[in-house]
């Protein structure tokens, strides 16, 4: 091996011909870098030395609503970059970045008013004919019910259009934040929602990225108290919608009569009303969507998307009709499995705030985490059976791959007296594991009073372990675990890791870090979309130490190679 | 050699002459106090500076061609060859330097063998330097940064790198004439950091190279080049590798890169005869920040003059700043208003027109073997290594920063060429900076193994 000297080029990037950037991770500089790189830049591979980013239209123009400048861009990446950066690549920042503010929809008298800054390319032109527009010279009438779809097309072409059209009031609400007491606005939280209602920058609607654990509701609720009208809110789980609810109730002053979860038995609409993306999505027997009509059409003045990265493709569509609320998106990832990142930009709005985890963990907002990714082998008697399989037995034996138990066991054994977290995406192996520690899992199939009295028991120390499925992935509040132990999960979703990490990270009372373990067949394709799981995490400044369990556990609970 | 040196070593009527130039007592016979006296008034850089302000434009020529002519010391005919250039052929030369040796600015003395060689005191080409720098930059409007600006470093040695590699791999077939074929450049550009377009059928090129007619201008002189110094041969009917490119390729990029730009300025040299003077005035002019390129053009007017069917815009334009930029020591941006503006890059040694940089040691930070069979190369090994990675590796295009994957296919190409899989992990773990990862080596081994 040659000797890594200290002699390290000057900046830990490489920043290739055709938008590839490439992050020395090992460069003392590599952490500013990162930084940089997660404003302006997508994450696309993590190999333990060398990351790979890419600068695409929408990671610029994400930059632009942060209110970052071409030039800013420009010199950032020069100042990180280890060779110099190729003229092709600082010419095509420069024009991606400048059709930012391009188009800008705006209002004059009672109609919206589509205007180019600059001549229009013809696909611009094509976009805007085919929409049926009338105007000339630049400037375009828009009906009020195109303003979504417009913006959706165009932007598809490649075309931002900024949003300043302002929005219609909805019915007022008396609402205030409760101040007093223990509670108050993180320094971030109220520049997250200052951020928000610079209307100047991005037109008032947009995405608040925090990482999970960093108290994203409360975003969600000082934006309401600010906004002080009819507020939709919308979650993924009805668990979730019922914490909001409660989350309300507690930190503001408001009618408890003017809050309420629309779903099960009560489906009343009510000035503050909490909605789950399914309900918002139920199709009767008509195939029509009864809920979302019938929510859609109330004079709201804000709604907030809870965990924007789930939003299904027809609430895109309900979004798109109510351009003229204000929208609120919140999320710790902006990365979608489906790819839909466009509409989330264009219907609900660009990020316009953004903290990478890391800098929320040094101010002590959360937990540090340490990551571990556990390779354990596959058992003997399933070995050949893999062989075999098809692709999707595969992945089952490798997921449910009977050694993990002992290993996952053995640190659960270790970390008696701590409350430990254990998620598994397969049913029979979660109880499998549950029964063996003598405990109960809580499963979809759970109901939710039962539920609910399973995590007041964890709250309360009463069981130290939680044996969860898939329901942990969503917006779950379980204060104090410590350790979290995923026994598989589903393939390689980048979102799911960050939401189950995100379930460690409040902050302990005694400061002590917090720990995730991955369990991952060696040798099995498993290992593969662990890679991708990663991903996103990494991106967050998170490292995985890949520790392989050959003997037995007790090396590896540390990461302790052998 | 320092002023008092060459004083010191000089006789005393040289001494008296250079004295009463001085407008001192030149009638003194201590050799001594006429020394001193002279060294109080030469040695200054403002008289140095005003003096070159004052002397007659040809001999300014002159001077400077000698003070920046990269040497310290003169042989005649090295002198005379300068003064014809300047004052064309039938002037005296030893007359015409007389005003130069009567300042004291230019010494002949005599050296042990009897034989005559003239010195300029490291003052004086310091105080011309000075000098020049602040004309070229003298009353230069304020240019703000431009946003974007095209800085090469050292691709220009990374691409001919990429360039042998090709030959060593494809040996590519030659047309009658004796070129590449259309589609084997486009193959070849399109590995290259710096890309170029395979020229259209052109009528008149000529001036620039052995195959400039043949090639866009940066290939050109990396192809000429190559077979220049014999790192290709051109064969009946392809093209190969040449005895010497193995070695040149193993030494350091900064080394390369200085034969290139040797070559280059030696090449251009026919068609544009005072590139060495013209090359001076950029550099200086370039040193201090951005210039305009129309300030640049003022500068070179005097040096620079059309060639056949280049006027003279377009031979500073593209034979000089362009391939400047190419070569790396100068950077090219455009300001708001669409003008040209130049600067002289990170890279650039100071004094890049006449004394080159020395060679810095190579940073020894290795290369990178990713889990996913990727190979990546830090920009300063590329060169070096790029021929042993062909052999097992294929380059992965289009990015730059050298990127090769390993696959069954070339681990097995490999191994026709002699390479077993442990010579394929060897080699791996000599160059990684790091530890290779275990799976990527007993992959390699398998693929080697198998039938």
């Amino acid at each position: 091996m040659l000797q890594v000297s200290t002699g390290w080029p000057r900046g830990p990037l490489w920043i290739g011909t055709e938008r590839k950037i490439w992050c020395y991770m090992d460069h003392p500089k590599s952490a500013e870098a990162v930084r940089v790189l997660s404003v302006t830049a997508e994450l696309m591979k993590t190999p333990p030395r060398v990351h790979e980013y890419r600068l695409t239209e929408l990671s610029l123009w994400h930059a632009c609503a942060l209110g970052w400048e071409a030039r800013d861009v420009l010199d950032a990446l020069r100042g990180y970059s280890m060779g110099s950066m190729p003229f092709a690549v600082q010419e095509w920042i420069v024009q991606t970045m400048e059709r930012w503010g391009g188009l800008i929809l705006s209002r004059s008298g009672g109609r919206y008013v589509l205007a180019a800054r600059r001549p229009v390319p013809p696909e611009v032109r094509r976009v805007i004919e085919a929409c049926g527009l009338s105007g000339a010279n630049g400037r375009w009438t828009v009906p009020a019910r195109l303003r979504g779809e417009v913006k959706r097309r165009l932007l598809s072409t490649g075309y931002p259009v900024l949003d300043t059209a302002g929005y219609v009031p909805g019915e007022p609400l008396d609402v205030e934040l409760r101040t007093s007491g223990s509670f108050a606005l993180r320094p971030y939280q109220e520049q997250a929602v200052e951020s928000f209602f610079d209307e100047a920058r991005h037109g008032g609607s947009g995405v608040v990225v925090l990482p999970c654990g960093s108290g994203k509701t409360v975003v969600g609720l000082a934006a309401m108290a600010r906004c002080r009208q009819h507020t939709l809110i919308l979650t993924s789980t009805t668990t979730a919608a019922h914490q909001w609810r409660r989350e309300i109730l507690d930190k503001c002053e408001i009618d408890p009569d003017a809050v309420g979860v629309y779903a099960g038995g009560d489906k009343r609409v009510r000035p503050v009303t909490i909605s789950t993306y399914t309900m918002m999505t139920w199709k009767n027997s008509r195939n029509a969507m009864p809920h979302l009509r019938a929510l859609s059409r109330r004079p709201w003045g804000l709604i907030i998307y809870d965990e924007v990265h789930l939003v299904p493709a027809p609430v895109f569509r309900f979004s798109a009709s109510v351009q003229n609320c204000r929208r609120l998106g919140l999320t710790a990832t902006l990365v979608r499995e489906d790819g839909r990142e466009r509409e989330v930009f264009s219907l609900i709005g660009p990020k316009c705030f953004d903290l990478p985890w890391r800098i929320v963990e040094e101010d002590g907002w959360i937990a540090k985490a340490r990551c571990f990714e556990l390779r354990v082998p596959l058992d003997p008697k399933v070995r050949e059976a893999y062989r075999r399989g098809g692709s999707r037995e595969r992945w089952r034996m490798a997921a449910t791959n009977p050694r993990k138990l002992e290993v996952a066991q053995a640190l659960i054994e270790r970390y008696r007296g701590t409350p430990v977290l254990v998620i598994a995406h397969y049913l029979e192996q979660l109880r499998d594991l549950a029964e063996r520690c003598g405990a109960r899992a809580v499963t979809g199939e759970t109901p939710e009073p039962a539920r609910r009295a399973a995590y007041e028991a964890f709250r309360r120390g009463e069981i130290p372990v939680l044996f969860l499925s898939r329901v942990a992935n969503t917006a779950v509040d379980l204060p104090d675990a410590r350790v979290a132990i995923e026994l598989s999960g589903n393939f390689g979703s980048r979102q799911e890791e960050a939401q189950r990490l995100g379930r460690i990270l409040r902050p302990k009372r005694d400061g002590g870090e917090a720990r995730l373990y991955l369990l991952v067949s060696e040798d099995t394709e498993e290992v593969e979309s662990a890679a991708r799981r990663r991903q996103f995490l990494a991106e967050q400044g998170y490292e995985y130490r890949i520790v392989p369990v050959a003997g037995g556990a007790e090396y590896a609970i540390n990461g302790v190679p052998q | 050699m320092r002023l008092t040196e060459c004083l010191n070593e000089s006789d005393i009527r040289t001494l008296q002459r250079i004295a009463s130039h001085c407008g001192l007592d030149g009638r003194s016979s201590s050799k001594l106090s006429l020394i001193q006296e002279i060294l109080a008034r030469l040695g200054r850089r403002e008289d140095i500076r005003r003096g070159a302000e004052s002397l007659p434009p040809l001999i300014r020529e002159v001077v400077i061609a000698v003070v920046c002519g990269g040497r310290d010391v003169w042989s005649a005919e090295d002198l005379q060859a300068v003064v014809r250039r300047v004052f064309g052929k039938g002037v005296e030369w030893r007359e015409a330097l007389i005003p130069v040796m009567d300042r004291g600015w230019l010494f002949p003395l005599r050296t042990e063998r009897s034989e005559v060689l003239y010195h300029v005191p490291a003052e004086v080409r310091e105080g011309v330097r000075t000098w020049l720098r602040e004309t070229c930059r003298r009353d230069l409007p304020e240019v703000p940064e431009p946003l974007v600006w095209k800085e090469e470093g050292q691709a220009l040695v990374r691409d001919a790198a990429v360039f042998l590699a090709y030959v060593e791999r494809r040996r590519p077939p030659l047309t009658g004439e004796g070129v590449l074929y259309r589609r084997h450049q486009q193959q070849i550009f399109d590995l290259m950091e710096i890309r170029e377009k395979p020229l259209e059928p052109v009528t008149w090129r000529f001036g620039y190279g052995r195959r400039f007619h043949d090639y866009p201008d940066r290939f050109a002189l990396i192809y000429d080049f190559c077979y220049a110094k014999g790192l290709v041969e051109e064969r009946a009917d392809h093209l190969s590798l040449g005895a010497r490119a193995r070695s040149w390729l193993a030494r350091p990029d900064a080394e390369k890169w200085r034969d290139l730009f040797v070559f280059w300025r030696y090449e251009y040299r026919r068609a544009i005869p005072e590139l060495p003077v013209a090359l001076i005035w950029v550099s200086e002019a370039c040193a201090g920040g951005w210039i305009e390129e129309s300030r640049l053009d003022q500068l070179l007017e005097p040096y620079v003059h059309g060639y056949y069917y280049d006027d003279a815009e377009t031979v500073k334009h593209r034979r000089i700043y362009a391939m400047l930029v190419h070569l790396g020591v100068l950077c090219v941006g455009t300001v708001p208003d669409g003008r040209r503006v130049y600067r002289a890059s990170g890279s650039a040694g100071d004094r890049w027109a006449d004394s080159l940089p020395e060679p810095s040691p190579p940073e020894s930070w290795g290369l990178i073997v990713q889990p996913h069979f990727e190979v990546l190369v830090p920009p300063q090994w590329a060169a070096r290594l790029v021929l042993d990675l062909a052999v097992f590796a294929e380059p992965v295009s289009g990015e730059g920063l050298s990127v090769y994957r390993m696959s069954r296919k070339s681990i097995r190409a490999a191994r026709e060429r002699g390479w077993t899989g442990e010579d394929v992990v060897r080699w791996l773990r000599r160059y990684a900076a790091h530890d290779v990862p275990g799976h990527v080596e007993v992959q390699i081994l398998q693929w080697a193994k198998a039938p």
